[in-house]
Order: structure tokens, then sequence, then C-alpha cells
């Protein structure tokens, strides 16, 4: 390779990460918190409401009790996501005349065995806001702006192989423990990027097909498709059930009898139970599903209930790839596939990769301030930056997590104030680390980080300790593994401001390379 | 470094969407399976390109580097496109 190629890439990889990485490291971050979603989920809602024990409802039972006194739109969905082992309730969504209801609809937490609504699904936002701040930021075309701030990291990860290969192999484990901070932090930003070097290409891959991949939609609909989007789709395995409103109402009873058939055909009960025209005569029903025993196989069947002719039917034998292929990305993703040790080694994975865009920021800003004619100011402001974008963030998680558990159920608009204490620490972490010394700061944000998650953890028992009693006895233990994860995140990052406490006290006078040393 | 961005992504974009054409009218396989092997090929090939611009001495060199295989690949969708 020749020098000035090695050079621009060289380049290139340290201006782009430096532009990317508040984001990246808010993707990564708020990514490896959502692998454990339904976890976070089951620990907002079930110490405060508790599940009574006896037999599951119905499917059907459960749709006539979510539609009961609710301006239900009949000629739109019913979507039923039936209790699993991530999820101990029935969740329903169910669309509304928006006329009567001011919304488009409502979804709901129902207990699987009284079919009391337990409250509304976005009552509990903790994780899913976790998961849109990964998937889009939560903000208006989030999901584009990702889309190329992962197509930014794909090429990074590219780069950063072509400008470590030739030491790939020699220099795999090294990490040199001389005094010079900036080999250790070289060596750190080396062996994490080659260690976690498959993690990320999939990660890269996976994240640009789910977020930009409109791209190529658009690009094949118009010229091989001739603009038939409907053709383009069919043939991606992503199919729509149309069904004319007859205005006949009809009730339907064979609707248990048909989940159960297709839970038998498919080993697995459906994920997802959507009506169409739900008590007219010319409903339909679509099922959603694992199949047993394949790895990432879904299935999904279409089926008019008047006569039950199915629609359309995607299984093991009959399936589109891109469905399929999309869906086995989607389980690599998630990880998904192998139970909540994979999850771990995840999140232990997606941990590592923020550490990578941490120690990458670091080396380049030690760099930049190495050179005579670089802008101190710029120096400043991209320390700031890293600071706030990785502390901040982390800082405003760990918030999220004590407001959703400290705020009252019953509170309207409860899902906007987590949002709220969320963007306020966020917007409050970032003013403090203009006025504090950096050491400071590091250090205060991890005692401060680590009260804030012991506090959420006492919190649970101070408000909930009946119910996490009862669950303690009905062996429902995710709650309990909630706390035990947050207490031991806590006591870990005691241990690091204790350690960056030590070093600080070695330190002389601040300057930015204080950052990099710690 | 805002010039070689801007190469970057159009050519790199370009070439994907091309190549993924290509490979949809060359392979001997069911528009399916077509349909997601290009998916897989389109965006490291969009990101080879952002190597390849970015390694560039200038923003000139990365359209050459970047234009040579976009007007091959071009070429053949437009001969597969009129043909």
């Amino acid at each position: 390779m020749k020098k000035y190629t090695l050079t621009n890439l060289t380049d290139a990889h340290g201006w782009l990460g430096i532009i990317i990485s508040s984001l990246l490291f808010t993707v990564f971050f708020t990514g490896s918190i959502s692998l454990f979603r339904d976890e976070i989920f089951q620990w907002s809602v079930q110490p405060t409401q508790t599940i009574e024990q006896g037999e599951i409802l119905s499917v059907s039972k459960i749709m006539q009790l979510a539609i009961a006194d609710r301006p239900f739109n009949a000629k739109e969905h019913l979507t039923i996501i039936p209790p699993s082992e991530e999820t101990p309730y029935y969740k329903a969504y169910v669309d509304l005349i928006e006329e009567e209801a001011g919304r488009e609809y409502i979804g709901l937490l129902l207990d699987p065995v009284s079919g009391k609504v337990v409250g509304e699904i976005d009552q509990f936002i903790l994780a899913e806001f976790m998961y849109r701040l990964h998937r889009d930021l939560n903000i208006p075309y989030g999901v584009y702006l990702i889309g190329f701030v992962t197509l930014f990291f794909f090429f990074m990860v590219l780069s950063g192989i072509l400008m470590h290969a030739r030491k790939l192999i020699a220099n795999f484990f090294q990490y040199r423990t001389d005094p010079h901070s900036r080999s250790k932090l070289l060596d750190m930003h080396n062996v994490i990027g080659t260690i976690s070097l498959p993690f990320t290409l999939m990660y890269a891959l996976s994240g640009l097909i789910f977020n930009l991949v409109i791209i190529y939609q658009i690009a094949f609909a118009i010229i091989l498709y001739k603009g038939d989007q409907e053709a383009l789709l069919n043939d991606a395995g992503v199919h729509s059930v149309e069904v004319e409103w007859q205005s006949k109402p009809h009730h339907y009873q064979h609707i248990d009898h048909l989940i159960e058939q297709y839970r038998h055909e498919f080993g697995h009960m459906p994920a997802v139970v959507r009506m169409y025209n739900y008590g007219d005569k010319s409903a339909a029903m679509h099922l959603i599903g694992r199949v047993d025993g394949m790895f990432a196989q879904r299935y999904e069947v279409a089926l008019n209930l008047s006569d039950d002719s199915i629609i359309f039917k995607d299984d093991a034998k009959q399936h589109s790839e891109v469905r399929h292929g999309v869906d086995t990305l989607s389980e690599l993703h998630f990880g998904g596939f192998a139970g909540i040790n994979l999850r771990f080694i995840y999140f232990i994975l997606g941990i590592a990769v923020c550490a990578l865009i941490v120690t990458g920021n670091m080396l380049w800003i030690e760099k930049r301030q190495k050179r005579r004619h670089a802008s101190q100011r710029s120096v400043k402001f991209l320390t700031h930056t890293t600071l706030v974008s990785t502390l901040g963030v982390g800082l405003a998680c760990c918030v999220a997590f004590l407001a959703e558990r400290l705020l009252p159920v019953a509170l309207s608009n409860r899902a906007d104030f987590v949002i709220y204490a969320f963007v306020s620490c966020l917007v409050l972490s970032a003013i403090v680390a203009v006025y504090i010394n950096k050491q400071t700061l590091l250090v205060g944000s991890f005692v401060i980080a680590s009260i804030v998650l012991i506090l959420t953890v006492c919190s649970d028992w101070l408000m909930y300790s009946e119910n996490l009693q009862l669950l303690w006895r009905a062996n429902e233990l995710t709650v309990f593994g909630m706390q035990a994860g947050l207490a031991v995140i806590a006591f870990l990052f005691i241990y690091i401001a204790h350690k960056l406490a030590k070093k600080k006290t070695k330190l002389g006078n601040e300057t930015p390379g204080e950052l990099v040393t710690a | 470094m805002l010039h070689k961005t801007i190469v970057a992504i159009l050519a790199g974009c370009l070439l994907s969407i091309s190549i993924m054409l290509n490979l949809n009218y060359l392979l001997p396989l069911n528009i399916d399976q077509k349909l997601i092997i290009g998916l897989l090929v389109a965006f490291p090939m969009w990101a080879i390109a952002m190597v390849m611009s970015y390694s560039s001495k200038s923003a000139k060199q990365a359209w050459k580097r970047c234009g040579y295989p976009l007007v091959v690949s071009m070429s053949i969708n437009a001969f597969y496109f009129i043909g």
C-alpha cells in the first residue's frame, strides 16, 4: 500500500471518527442496554402490578376485553401479543375511531389470568425509549441519520483493518504498559477493534440494511419494477392483507381453535395475532410466530375466518429469501438465538465498542494537542463533546431508570417525564462540564451514576416491597435479575471512580492530557 | 475532506446500486435470492467505494477511482436495460 494512501485513510479515519463518535457512542451504549429490552420492560411493570396465578385466558377472550367500552375502529386492526417467557402480560394494540378517541390507537397491558387492564404500554416507556435512541435517536428521520452514521462506521471498520492489516496478527495481543499513554491507548484501541471485528462488521451491515434499505428499494422499484412497488414487496416476502368490509356483524367462535392448530403445526405459539375487520363477516386473521427448531425462521399465515381459506402462508418450505435473510440478520443483530448468556456477551462487546470510540477520540485529541498549529479551542471543544456524549449519555440513562421507578404509574403523560428526565440530565451535564475540572467531572459522574442506580434499586424495595415478595414466591425472577444487574453496575462505577480519584491525586494541574491519561 | 465525502457518498451509492442491478441481471437464481444477495453485496460495495475515495490524494483522483468502475458497471446496466 502506498504511503499517501495510508496517510489519507488514517486522516479520514480520525476525522470521521471524531465527527460521528457522539452519535455512534449513543447508538452502541443504548443498543447494549436494549439487548435487555424485555427484562427492562418487565422490571418497569411487574413491581407495580402483580400477576394473578391461574389459567391463562384465551386470545379471543382478550380480544373482547381489549375492545370493551372503547371506540374500536373495526375496519382497522386489533393486534394481540400473547404472553411469553419475555413478557408475562397480554399486549393489545386497539385501533380507535380517531374522531371519538382523539388518537389513532391504544396499547394495553392485560393480566393474562384476570384480563384486567394493568395499564397502557406507553406508560412504561423506558425500554422502548432506550431502543428508540438506539434505532433513530427518538427524532424524526433519525433512522436515516443513524443509517448514515452506520455507513461511516462501516468505512471506519474497513479503514481500521487496512491501517492495522500488517500488524493484525503480530500485534494481536500487544498491550504496552510503558508510561507513554499514547501506546496504551493505541494498543487498547487496536486490541478492542481486532477482537470485536466480526461483531462490528455484523452490526454495521445489519444496521445498514435495517436503516438504509429504502435507497435500494426505491432504485429497484423504479428501474427493475417500473414503479410497481407492490410487486417488489411481494418478491421480498412482504405481504399485506386486503379484506373488504361487508357491514355484516359476525362473531367467529373458532379463533382459538385456529391459533391452537398453527401452534401445533409450527411448535410455537404465534408471537403476534392481528385481526382485520374484527366483528365483521369479512374478518381475517394474521398470525406471525417462530418455527420450532429453525434458526430465524418465522411463519406467517393469513386466513379468511369465513371459510378458513388461506390468503398467504410463509413457512420453512415456502418463503421469500429476502424475508428469511433479514430475519437472520435481525436474529444476529439482537442476539436472540441463544438465550441470555449470548446477550451478556453481546452486551460486553457493545460496551467494548463504546470503549473503542472513547479511546479513538482520546487518541485524536492527544494527537491534535501535540500539533503546534492546531487550535486549542477545537481541542477543548472536542474534549467537552467527548465527555458529554459519553459520561452525559451514561448518566442520563441512569437517571431515566430512576425516573421510571419513581414516577407514579397513574401520572398522566408519565412517559414524557421519563424522556424529560433523560434530556434534562444530558443538558445539565453539558453545562456543568463547561465549568468543572475534567478530572472532577469524570470521578463525579461515576459516583453520581452509581448513587442513582443504588437509589433505583432501593426505591424498588421501598415502593413495592409487597409485590416484590409476591413475585419472589411466584418464582418470577426477572425483576430481581435486573436489580442485581443495576447493583453490579453501580459497584463497578464506584470502583472506577475510586481508581480515577487515586489517579487524580497523582496528576498536577489540569490539561486535556489528563483526560487521556485517566 | 468535504469533496471526498461527496464522492464517497454519491459515487458509492450509485456504484452499489449499479452493481446490485447487474447482479440481478446476471445471477441465474430466483428473484428473492438475487434481491437478498444484492442487498448483502451493495452496502459493502458502498463502503469499499468510500475507502477508495478517502484514500485518494484529491477529490479528482477519488472521482477517477470510483468513476471508472461506475462507468463500466452502468454500461452493463444500460446494455441489459435497453436489450
